[in-house]
């Protein structure tokens, strides 16, 4: 039944969506602004895997767990090199999103001249894994993978948020940062560890869309837009909304492309955005949005 | 408030008279004949550029070591139009008011080149695309032929004509499902011709499949193809999506052959999606087995350590193209850009590197023999031979 | 002087004016635009339909241009600006994006392949004049009441709201004007190119805008357009290899820097007259007598 088939397109496109999100909307709800420079990390890691199983050993758990390093690496360095000296200052959550721009354009660009601007597709050993038959629908062992990766990941985020120390002190601080340092939380070392989770959950979905996409400079700016409309939808700062928006995004998407127009995907994607900021900008699950005075 | 009207005023005046002096040599210096070249260096395109312009600037050392065109040196210059069209038109412009060129070569892209056409007919400068397939690129809406703007490649009529035409008469195949790319002016074209020269034939389109510019997922469209039962799928797309298409359609299950374009022809696809494309069928510019391009192909692996054709056959526009211009240059006697124009309305039997060129006067088109060619065992193998008729 | 070079500055006075747009909005809303380059798509589009299938004369196609643009705007602004920062920004990101796409699909206006012929007619002396109304106009507006009141509420927006100014009707207008200088700019250059193309209006133009008005300081008018004179043209001056993306690097880094340590940019807040440069070389002239002062003792 087609059917089957593009609902499970969908959820194995929402997986790879869900690791990118979820870590770009915890950033968010602890420090409450966008940022535009997750999909650096993206990039980098997906060039790091593409890197680890040419030259390396190809070697698919491996590259995962390179990706998700490097991911964590690049995570915290941006924070503390960008972020940190602007959240010092308590300046203007704008000026750290245009800051998150600024990196982003410099390291798409940086790729650009160092590793030029020619895809990178990770080798074939690792592209031809097979696939199996579910009744009439056909999935590829990748995306299993992909799915039970993100699945396991995804969990255990939510076990860590809701059961650990650690998880307590997100969810307190994500309601107000200064209130949190004063009951004596370590706010400088919740933000590092946020970051690097984020940066972790992406890397591997750099690693992923690495094999499925091929590396290239834009991989990563153009899945962050899916990240956002997936946050947006599934409530900014909510975790689980993250989750829900993605999978409920990725399989949307591929019902508009299969029994719509192929064509009116994108559109559909950005035009479902604007209209949810319009109508109901907390999404499904998040929280309130207004401008305090 | 006045006075920042008159700051405005002042900075503005000033900028017009730097600028006024800013305006450098205005051309030949009578005794070179200066050629220019527009294509991508840089970005996704990169490799076609490259390619194309290392043959050309290899004919024209060839020539210069010869006693260059008429007897004056040959010099070429050279801009980047990072595959945009706004980029494009304005290298063009750059080319013929700052460096003076009596033609252009180029470009390889349908877009780009529609963009220079107009500066070309403005300025009065001839233009010969490489590899820009699109109807429109020399024959306007209107059906009027653009005065100055010549090509050197089949358009993607004639393209759709001859896989669809192979596909029918010699493979049997009834029924097809196509994806292409919604924007490429290249997909396109060729999904438009493809489509009605197979519908003439008798056969039928399953159904039209799009993906935008910079899709890397196309599970979607395929899942929908593979509903349907099609007996092949015709993919005009470029080596990145051909790679991903390819691959997405095998690990879905689909296992209907594909048929392809020109843009097929290229060594990273076989490296990326080898047991996908094996037994496809696509066109290619030329036979690239001819032992006439021989000699191209051992000049150019020796100047540039690479092969000409990893990528494709743009390699052997950059030879076609020059040949065509230095003709013409040599017919009209003189590098004025209206004379070689002329010149190049009509022109015939100009050498080219697999047999000889002549460019139809009511269209600036070539006539050519496209190449059916096939992967077989992971390399890349003639059929067939298609001239218009068969 | 000869038509690149002509051709050059023509397209730097039309980017001049959306750039301007940027600035009005994010130097008197404080709130970011992403999609900007929407709004001149708009722009363009309408005239070029006006003037291609409605053979209207220029002049009219450049004013519904700039009219629809404004009007979308309004229409967009009017739920988003209630919007905090970042969430307007991604309104407006997809905003961008939404309007490029539903372009590339819309077969009438020639989709993705874009549209040729929409009618020419554009030259330097017009742009340069038109250029110098919209300065002019702009530089009136921050002098008059409402002027003023944009920057009360740039300045402070609870002490604006506390003096019985409607911020919400400003937030609105700067909007409104923002948007019509974006379609201006988008008219204008689809004319000037006599063809038109959804790609030649995506989030990278968008961001070239943001990037140039960051750089020349978002609450002032000189800064931007200081910035516009330098960056446009840039990449024409830069023809060399890989200058293009370095040029990008360059501007990443410098969006970056800006942030970190000057955050209003070049001009800050203040703009250029005539007052401030005999000021400024008082000041030198100052510190020179100062230093000779000391040199006596």
């Amino acid at each position: 039944m087609l059917f089957l088939q593009q609902l499970i397109n969908g959820l194995a496109i929402g997986s790879v969506y869900a690791l990118m999100t979820v870590g770009y909307s915890l950033i968010y709800s602890l420090m409450s602004f966008t940022n535009f420079a997750h999909g650096v990390v993206v990039t980098v890691c997906a060039y790091v895997g593409y890197f680890v199983l040419s030259f390396f050993i190809t070697n698919i758990p491996v590259g995962i767990i390179c990706a998700l390093v490097s991911g964590l690496a690049v995570s915290v360095i941006i924070e503390l090199s960008t972020y940190r000296p602007l959240l010092l200052r308590n300046a203007k959550r704008l000026y750290l999103c245009i800051a998150g721009l600024g990196l982003s354009i410099m390291a798409e660009n940086l790729i650009i001249i160092f590793l030029s601007g020619r895809f990178k597709s990770y080798p074939a050993e690792v592209l031809t894994l097979g696939n199996i038959t579910v009744g009439s629908a056909t999935i590829g062992i990748i995306d299993l993978v992909i799915l039970g990766v993100s699945v396991v990941a995804l969990v255990g985020l939510e076990l860590y948020i809701r059961t650990s120390k650690d998880g307590l002190a997100i969810r307190g601080a994500s309601f107000s940062l200064d209130n949190a340092s004063i009951m004596g939380i370590n706010t400088d070392g919740l933000m590092i560890k946020v970051f690097a989770i984020a940066g972790a959950l992406a890397g591997v979905a750099g690693f992923f869309c690495g094999i499925k996409y091929t590396a290239y400079p834009k991989l990563g700016s153009s899945l962050t837009n899916k990240a956002f409309i997936s946050a947006v939808l599934g409530g900014l700062g909510s975790l689980p909304g993250a989750i829900v928006g993605s999978f409920i995004l990725g399989v949307l998407e591929v019902m508009v492309a299969g029994y719509v127009s192929s064509t009116l995907r994108d559109v559909f994607s950005f035009s479902l955005l604007v209209i949810i900021l319009l109508v109901k900008p907390t999404g499904l699950m998040g929280k309130s949005s207004e401008d305090k005075a | 408030m006045r006075k920042v009207l008159a700051l405005v005023m002042a900075a503005a005046l000033t900028l017009s008279l730097l600028t006024a002096c800013a305006s450098s040599d205005d051309g030949n210096e009578g005794d070179t004949i200066k050629i220019g070249f527009v294509g991508p260096l840089t970005g996704d395109s990169q490799p076609w550029g490259e390619a194309q312009l290392n043959e050309i600037q290899l004919c024209v050392d060839n020539i210069n070591e010869n006693g260059g065109i008429l007897g004056k040196q040959v010099e070429l210059v050279y801009y980047d139009n990072r595959a945009d069209n706004i980029e494009s038109a304005n290298a063009t412009r750059r080319l013929i008011q700052e460096d003076g060129v009596c033609a252009i070569l180029g470009p390889n892209a349908s877009g780009a080149a529609i963009a220079m056409a107009s500066v070309c007919d403005e300025n009065q400068v001839p233009m010969i695309a490489t590899n820009a397939t699109n109807p429109s690129v020399t024959v306007d809406d209107d059906g009027n032929v653009r005065p100055y703007v010549f090509r050197v490649c089949l358009t993607d009529n004639q393209y759709g004509e001859s896989i669809a035409s192979y596909a029918y008469n010699e493979m049997g195949i009834r029924n097809v499902a196509i994806l292409y790319e919604v924007g490429s002016d290249y997909s396109m074209g060729l999904e438009t011709a493809f489509t009605q020269s197979f519908t003439e034939l008798g056969g039928t389109i399953l159904t039209t499949e799009g993906y935008k510019t910079d899709d890397v997922d196309f599970r979607a469209q395929l899942s929908t193809i593979k509903d349907l039962n099609p007996d092949a799928i015709f993919l005009p797309a470029l080596y990145k999506q051909i790679t991903l298409a390819t691959n997405q359609a095998r690990e879905l299950g689909e296992d209907a052959v594909f048929l392809g374009t020109d843009s097929w022809f290229n060594g990273d696809v076989l490296d990326t999606a080898g047991s996908s494309v094996e037994g496809s069928i696509f066109t290619a510019a030329m036979d690239t087995e001819n032992e006439a391009l021989d000699s191209i192909k051992a000049e150019y692996l020796e100047a540039y350590g690479e092969e000409i054709d990893t990528m494709g056959t743009t390699g052997y526009y950059g030879y076609d193209v020059f040949m065509v211009l230095k003709a013409a240059i040599e017919q009209a006697g003189n590098d004025d850009p209206t004379a070689i124009r002329d010149a190049l309305e009509g022109i015939s039997d100009v050498e080219g590197c697999v047999g000889t060129i002549s460019l139809d006067p009511d269209t600036h088109n070539p006539a050519r023999t496209v190449a059916i060619m096939t992967v077989e065992n992971g390399a890349f193998k003639t059929v067939s031979l298609y001239d218009g008729n068969n | 002087m000869n038509s690149y070079w002509i051709g050059i500055m023509t397209q730097t006075g039309i980017y001049l004016l959306a750039v301007l747009g940027v600035c009005i909005l994010t130097g008197f809303t404080g709130l970011f635009s992403f999609g900007h380059a929407g709004f001149m798509a708009i722009g363009g589009y309408v005239s070029a339909i006006a003037v291609k299938f409605g053979d209207l004369p220029l002049p009219v196609g450049l004013l519904l241009g700039t009219a629809a643009a404004a009007l979308v705007g309004i229409a967009i602004g009017t739920p988003t600006l209630k919007l905090r920062g970042d969430y307007f920004l991604i309104a407006t990101l997809g905003i961008g994006e939404a309007i490029r796409m539903i372009l590339e699909n819309w077969e009438f206006v020639g989709g993705a392949k874009g549209l040729t012929d929409v009618g020419s007619g554009i030259s330097f002396p017009l742009v340069l004049c038109i250029d110098i109304l919209v300065i002019f106009m702009l530089a009136n507006f921050l002098r008059s009441k409402h002027g003023r009141n944009c920057i009360a509420i740039r300045e402070n927006e609870t002490a604006a709201r506390a003096m019985g100014i409607n911020i919400f009707r400003y937030k609105l207008l700067a909007m409104g004007i923002s948007c019509a200088l974006a379609g201006l700019a988008g008219a204008l250059l689809g004319h000037y190119m006599n063809y038109l193309q959804p790609t030649m209006f995506n989030s990278v133009k968008s961001n070239e805008l943001l990037i140039m008005v960051i750089m020349g300081g978002f609450g002032s008018l000189t800064g931007s357009i200081i910035s516009a004179l330098i960056l446009v043209p840039l990449p024409e001056v830069l023809r060399i290899g890989s200058a293009q993306e370095w040029r990008m690097v360059v501007y990443g880094l410098l969006v970056v820097l800006i942030i970190l340590f000057k955050p209003t940019g070049l001009m800050g807040y203040r703009e250029l007259t005539i007052r401030g440069i005999r000021n400024f070389f008082r000041k030198i002239g100052m510190l020179f007598r100062k230093q000779a002062a000391r040199k006596e003792e």
